[in-house]
């Protein structure tokens, strides 16, 4: 029973870092420990968790898409000038310019990175101020309001007790999850990422799964934005600027690698959980603004030196 | 089959954990019955302005015997929608918001509602104003009429007809930008000036900067500028200069653009000595602070709030007294 814990957590030492700062906060952080703080937190970190879904998915293949907090935003702000002061009626169309947009970013940087053969940081990151620019200049950087009910729905509501938000993140995850462990696809992209000329000589379809992996990209960056959308009640050209980092860093301390092959959503999870944890208990703590930033760095650098030494030390283990 | 047993057996340890401690963990159910917690919820911290509010609301609070939960945004609405939710669930008596976005706010002002939480307004209204307790709000078209005033003394004292104004414009979805324009569009009519060109700069000192430089290069027989914030101060000063236009009212008064301004921050407050600007408004951003928190402590004890919008006092400042030790430019130090 040891052994398998002692497996597990090397598997996924995020698991231990997460762990470790429940329970101190359980024990010295007033009111976290409450169930209100609890259906908060783990609304707060849904729109986060989908897209990190999405980009875990691009990493595993060997990629990268750091368009798609951009991407979440502008795919916002194209379905909300649809629907703004508008019926319930219009939310249905709003939610499918939402997916039309973010799937045809999805297009283009597949174009770009899989038939053209752009390299995907440059591609990307391109595209992130591209279409961040874009967004501003559409809405002369003000938010869109005035959304129909039917839309804030996704973003508010709750099914038997439980936060849609939470639901819809519960499925993503299970679906992903599913398709990376347990299908032909998921095996195909692992290749990919870990040795992609050798995928391509074995026969593997590299071309079509790599492409997958922008359009999945796309799907969870509508999705995350039309949870962050409903949430706050209008549609923000920047929403997604600050979230680019922590979507990064979730997956990254999760432990998909940056050169592809390795990784899988359940790092992932922990690693949207460890995000979302630091954020949670240092304004239930009240720290001072100026150190939050300095404070949450220096998490994440510690745990990124404590993944390191418990994977060096699995290895050395065998 | 033991993996699975180990996930199982972690899971309800880490829920018994959780909900056991929950029950009997101080202040987890509410907030221990003697302290109360207001939070002070900010957009950012960026310039002087909101770092004074913020020490105006901090002292005031501890004079109330209240403990501040000061969250800042730093310009996410997302943030500040997750920070207001946490606040929230730690059951704070009261929450003092400046917006990041005053329509993203609105969602978080109906759930302080529902949570029968005061929401207190500081110096930026929400969009919808059903639910809010109470705003500490400036005055910004009675700060209007007093720049505009000014300008139009010293049209009358140069014996001119008309003035050539350049108008900076704050960013049109914050109320405070929009009265500030609306204040000095309608003065301007009224008194006959020309408004050779607005200027505008969403808040940012960059788009200020370039905005403002080509607008003096379009008209450079322009002859005065109205600045809607002491924030915007600097990037005027840089592009009067890049331009060859920065002269002091002091040293160089038949070459001086006239400019008038207002927050009366520390940087305004010496432009004015220097003689670069002309006059100055103050809106005391510590007394709003302190005004927010005394509406908190009404709505916290459930008083009657008369007027739901209260404004601070206008001061006009000029060079002469400029050193008023109790201007909040002269008091605030960063």
């Amino acid at each position: 029973m040891l052994k398998a814990l002692v497996d597990w957590t090397a598997k996924y030492p995020l698991l231990l870092v997460d762990l470790l700062l429940v329970v101190l906060s359980v024990l010295f952080v007033p009111s976290f420990a409450s169930v209100g703080n609890l259906i908060n937190f783990a609304v707060q970190i849904s729109a986060l968790g989908i897209a990190a879904i999405g980009l875990t998915t691009v990493i595993i293949g060997g990629g990268i898409d750091l368009s798609i907090s951009s991407n979440l935003a502008l795919a916002s702000i194209a379905g909300a000038l649809i629907m703004t002061g508008h019926g319930d009626g219009f939310a249905l169309w709003g939610i499918l310019v939402i997916f039309a947009v973010s799937l045809f970013i999805g297009v283009i940087n597949s174009f770009f990175i899989v038939k053209i053969g752009m390299h995907h940081f440059i591609t990307t990151i391109s595209m992130y101020i591209f279409l961040e620019g874009v967004a501003l200049w559409i809405t002369e950087s003000r938010t869109v309001p005035d959304l129909p009910f039917a839309f804030l729905f996704f973003g508010r509501a709750r099914l038997f007790g439980w936060p849609l938000p939470v639901i819809i993140f519960a499925i993503t995850f299970t679906l992903a999850n599913y398709a990376l462990t347990r299908t032909a696809f998921g095996r195909s992209l692992y290749a990919i990422g870990g040795n992609r000329r050798a995928a391509l000589i074995s026969g593997l379809r590299v071309r079509r799964t790599r492409t997958i992996t922008y359009l999945l990209s796309g799907i969870c960056a509508a999705i995350a934005g039309i949870i962050l959308t409903g949430r706050l009640g209008a549609a923000s050209p920047i929403i997604g600027h600050f979230l680019l980092l922590d979507i990064v860093s979730a997956c990254v301390l999760g432990g998909a690698s940056l050169f592809g092959g390795r990784g899988d959503l359940k790092g992932t999870l922990f690693g949207v959980i460890l995000i979302g944890l630091i954020s949670n208990i240092l304004d239930f703590l009240g720290v001072i603004f100026y150190f939050t930033l300095a404070i949450k760095g220096a998490i994440l650098v510690l745990s990124v030196i404590f993944d390191f030494y418990q994977r060096k030390f699995s290895l050395a283990r065998g | 089959m033991r993996g699975r047993t180990m996930r199982i057996v972690f899971l309800l340890a880490g829920f018994a954990l959780f909900f056991v401690n929950g029950l009997f963990a101080t202040g987890t159910k509410e907030a221990p019955k003697k302290e109360i917690v207001v939070a002070v919820c900010q957009a950012n911290l960026e310039s002087a302005f909101p770092q004074a509010e913020r020490i105006g609301a901090i002292n005031r609070a501890k004079e109330l015997g209240y403990t501040v939960l000061n969250l800042v945004a730093e310009g996410d609405a997302s943030k500040q929608a997750s920070q207001i939710e946490n606040a929230i669930s730690k059951k704070v008596a009261a929450v003092v918001c400046w917006p990041v976005d005053t329509k993203a706010i609105v969602a978080s002002v109906n759930a302080c509602k529902e949570a029968g939480i005061p929401y207190i307004a500081l110096s930026r209204m929400p969009a919808d104003l059903t639910n809010i307790t109470a705003a500490a709000v400036v005055d910004n078209f009675g700060a209007a009429t007093i720049m505009t005033a000014a300008i139009n003394d010293y049209k009358t004292k140069m014996g001119w007809s008309t003035i050539k104004v350049i108008e900076l414009v704050g960013d049109l979805g914050d109320q405070n930008a929009k009265e500030r324009t609306q204040g000095y569009q309608a003065e301007a009519k009224r008194l006959g000036f020309t408004t050779v060109a607005q200027v505008p700069t969403e808040w940012n000192a960059q788009k200020a900067n370039e905005g403002l430089v080509a607008a003096l290069n379009a008209n450079p027989d322009a002859q005065a500028v109205y600045i809607p914030s002491d924030y915007l101060w600097p990037a005027t000063q840089s592009a009067l200069k890049s331009v060859g236009k920065l002269f002091s009212n002091k040293n160089e008064p038949a070459k001086h653009i006239f400019a008038v301004a207002m927050d009366g921050d520390p940087n305004g407050l010496q432009a004015l000595r220097d003689g670069y600007l002309d006059i100055n408004v103050n809106q005391d951003p510590i007394m709003l602070g302190q005004l927010a928190m005394d509406l908190a402590r009404k709505g916290i004890e459930k008083q009657s709030i008369p007027n739901t919008m209260v404004p601070v006092e206008n001061v006009p400042i000029t060079v002469a007294n400029a050193d008023t030790p109790t201007f909040w430019g002269n008091v605030f130090k960063k």
